[in-house]
């Protein structure tokens, strides 16, 4: 069964109004990490919102593990098993302290509560926010912020996590901690990922890159070719991380690139940030 | 304008039990005519170094010299407005400032406030908006209608619109996609090379501060934990992961490669082209030598 | 500067009012509310200041928030008391200076409405002092419940009460923040002439408006997506537990109220 499946997708926000998806055609295994790049107004954001059924396409489907988004009594159970994190830390906390946050999902969707305290505690420890938990949300830092987003969403169980641009109003302390949650996440539970971001680092932890450009899917390629394609990044203009550059520039040099190479695989990790 | 902190100490919330010390003994001089970046985590006072140079805050003691004015604990308001004509100061999202109907008022709001000539300012608009990359003919366009990188450069020009000699800015292409980020950039560093101003930008970005400032000051827990040129602050990686800051990616490609191949490398700010045209002149006279 | 911000009155404590469930409380306030209403002679209201005093001295809170919480209607109560005092011709002239007469009734009369409002003000701000503005919350959505076959929507109201209580830190933080950006830019939002301060005040308000709009829309987007779909089939996680220290304290009022009941004239 596939994670997630676009068929010809096709999306405009009102009749009229312009594509702002054409034709999409693609799919996700499972266990995946799909990084989605792009310029903005690529479509990259509107693409991630109709996994979890917040738009629903005006052509064609989308599908979660098999349930179309645009059937509603499906809504519901899409967005128990594809979970999405926002890009404002600030502006996706619902409740007044973050035990409560966390709740917040399981209360919707009616789970008992014992069992939601069992889980909190849980998803808490995952995250690393377990001495958080009665605290408000002003007195979190962004990184704090969103691992509490991510935790509310854990605890829903899903075989999903939708990012957007999570880590893009972070600091560099906030951003590693969050990138290394959702490394470990991956990893070590196996959850798919699809997460949207502007920077080519974060997308070289992904097994799979999708660059997004005026509402299409114009590059779909596995991660580990991405050295076949560094000179098509650079050309859309896209700042390469260092190592990558230098790579650009020595490639003809045996003596080198093995080097380099090392260090672009030892460094693909956040995880011993954690 | 040459900028010195001279025994500064900033308490916020003084004798109530909230009562926090912000910034402790700061003693430090921007040159005038630079670009100097400050860095830190959250929370360690970056900001509130800066607040008080455009007089937002005063010190609690000590005292602040910009130019030939002196703040301290004691400024009156009326000579803090004054400073303010001279210090511009723009925060973390801008745009999230704007407010008027259209692009031209919003630009003109600062000029008007501190009292400069608006039809001498309204003439050099147009120049204004084309040297922030932006189109003439969007002055008379809502703000609230532009896209969010269009926005930022409006907000930072209704800054600039106000001629300051000091130019604060608050992480500037904080939240951009990467051309909005280096449109920014290539903006700023205009800006500062034709007028010649002091700048002073807060960054968490080290490859951004590179690229702008001569000077880097650290913040750490309200005191200024290292100050130098960026080459010699790099360079020390463990205080810089003490601090929770990013080691530049390049100091960390190159120092790879200094220990994997024993070679060293001239200095830690080369581009990659300079970093590549350093490694294959060494890899020659390595083969040379064999 | 506003990281410390209090809501409300609420004072964290452990004292055996903090430990009540905030149903009782409220019930035991209403029940004060109708108690001090129907006191009308000096015994009783002597009753109810001891009575007072006791829960006061239940509740652990210093009396220096007290104070700060009476102080603003003070004048009110002054005012009233003088009112009632001049305008009350009943019982025997004490006092008589030019136009004005003093009448026993009427000081009488006007040191019972000042009494009364300084009870109920009393009693309410022990009731928000040693209650989290949440657990009200939860309080009233659980009283409100039943009346929920009217039409009257308990959870929604609850839900917008919580949300606004999780924003008010937020919005007086970005609130410093423009403040501060719009001072930098010159605007003065203390000085000048009102033309020069009304439009300081729309650079403040049209921004705060625009980000308040934003914040409810990704706010809404974030709620949707994690599966909100109104009060229906939810579950709570915070739960009130209604122990015997509440059926105690429930049953001292009721017992106290009928006590008081003999002492009315």
């Amino acid at each position: 069964m596939l994670a997630a499946q676009f068929n010809e997708v096709w999306f405009q926000y009102e009749p009229s109004g312009p594509w702002i998806l054409k034709n999409i055609r693609s799919s996700v295994e499972k266990g995946e990490w799909i990084t989605i790049l792009g310029p903005n107004g690529s479509g990259k954001s509107t693409l991630s919102r109709l996994c979890n059924g917040l738009f629903i396409p005006t052509k064609g489907d989308v599908l979660i593990e098999e349930l179309s988004t645009k059937e509603q009594q499906n809504i519901a159970e899409v967005r128990k098993r594809a979970g999405m994190v926002f890009q404002n830390p600030d502006h996706q906390f619902v409740a007044p302290t973050v035990r409560d946050d966390i709740a917040f999902g399981m209360e919707n969707i009616g789970v008992p509560r014992e069992e939601m305290v069992a889980r909190i505690e849980a998803v808490a420890r995952q995250v690393g926010i377990q001495t958080l938990l009665d605290v408000e949300p002003h007195r979190l830092s962004g990184g704090q912020k969103q691992r509490v987003a991510i935790a509310g969403i854990l605890a829903l169980q899903p075989n999903m996590m939708i990012l957007d641009e999570v880590t893009s109003m972070l600091d560099p302390k906030g951003k590693r901690e969050v990138m290394a949650t959702i490394e470990q996440l991956h990893r070590k539970n196996g959850v798919t990922v699809i997460s949207v971001t502007h920077h080519l680092q974060e997308a070289l932890l992904s097994d799979r890159i999708w660059y997004m450009e005026a509402g299409e899917i114009a590059l779909d390629i596995p991660t580990s070719e991405i050295m076949n394609y560094v000179d098509w990044f650079s050309d859309k203009g896209i700042p390469l991380p260092y190592a990558i550059s230098l790579w650009q520039e020595l490639r003809d040099n045996d003596d080198v690139i093995p080097t380099l190479n090392c260090f672009i695989r030892e460094n693909m990790t956040y995880e011993d940030h954690v | 304008m040459k900028i010195t902190f001279d025994n500064v100490h900033h308490i916020y919330m003084e004798k109530t039990p909230f009562e926090t010390t912000a910034l402790k003994d700061i003693t430090v001089t921007l040159p005038e005519g630079t670009c100097s970046a400050v860095i830190g985590r959250t929370g360690s006072g970056k900001s509130t170094l800066v607040q008080h140079i455009n007089g937002l805050l005063k010190p609690t003691s000590g005292k602040v010299m910009v130019g030939d004015q002196i703040i301290h604990a004691k400024t009156k308001r009326k000579q803090l407005k004054l400073l303010r004509r001279q210090v511009g100061m723009v925060f973390q999202y801008p745009e999230h400032q704007l407010f008027e109907d259209t692009v031209e008022k919003d630009l003109l709001f600062g000029p008007k406030n501190i009292g400069l000539n608006t039809t001498k300012i309204k003439k050099k608009l147009p120049e204004l908006l084309e040297l922030v990359g932006l189109e003439p003919s969007l002055l008379e366009r809502s703000p609230f209608d532009l896209s969010g990188g269009q926005m930022r450069r409006v907000a930072i020009a209704s800054v600039l619109a106000m001629e300051p000699n000091v130019l604060i800015l608050d992480e500037p292409t904080a939240g951009l996609d990467p051309k909005g980020q280096e449109d920014i950039l290539t903006l700023l560093k205009d800006w500062q090379e034709k007028y010649q101003i002091t700048m002073i930008i807060i960054t968490h970005q080290m490859e951004e501060a590179s690229r702008l400032a001569e000077k880097l000051i650290v913040m750490d827990n309200g005191q200024i934990a290292m100050e130098g040129r960026p080459e010699d602050i790099y360079a020390q990686n463990q205080m810089l992961q003490q601090l929770d800051l990013d080691v530049p990616e390049r100091v960390k490609v190159l120092k790879y490669l200094e220990e994997s191949l024993g070679i060293r490398f001239s200095k830690w700010s080369l581009t990659p082209k300079e970093a590549a045209s350093e490694l294959n002149m060494w890899m020659k006279k390595e083969k040379n030598h064999v | 500067m506003f990281e410390h911000v209090v809501i409300g009155q609420y004072l964290p404590g452990r004292s055996y009012l903090h430990k009540m469930d905030a149903r009782s409380k409220l019930a035991s306030v209403f029940l004060l509310i109708i108690i001090v209403f129907m006191t009308n002679t000096w015994a009783g209201y002597g009753l109810l200041w001891a009575g007072a005093v006791l829960v006061y001295l239940l509740s652990g809170v210093s009396f220096r928030y007290i104070r700060k919480g009476m102080f603003p209607i003070f004048l009110l109560i002054i005012f009233t008391f003088i009112l009632h005092a001049l305008f009350t011709q009943e019982g025997d002239v004490l006092v008589s200076v030019g136009v004005f007469t003093l009448y026993e009734g009427g000081v009488e009369q006007g040191l019972f409405i000042a009494f009364r409002l300084l009870l109920l003000v009393f009693f309410t701000s022990l009731l928000t002092l040693t209650t989290s503005p949440i657990d009200l919350t939860d309080a009233l959505e659980q009283i409100f419940t039943p009346l929920k076959r009217f039409g009257v929507p308990a959870h929604e109201i609850a839900l917008m009460m919580s949300i606004a209580i999780r924003f008010i830190p937020t919005l007086l933080q970005e609130t410093e923040k423009i403040i501060k950006a719009q001072s930098a830019r010159g605007a003065d939002f203390s000085k000048g002439t009102w033309k020069e301060r009304s439009q300081a005040f729309v650079a403040l308000l049209v921004p705060l408006f625009v980000r308040a709009f934003k914040r409810a829309e990704d706010l809404a987007f974030a709620m949707e997506a994690r599966g909100y779909n109104g009060g229906e089939g939810r579950t709570k996680l915070r739960k009130l537990t209604w122990t015997l220290r509440d059926s105690a304290a429930c049953a001292a009022v009721v017992i106290f109220g009928i006590c008081l009941f003999f002492f009315r004239s």
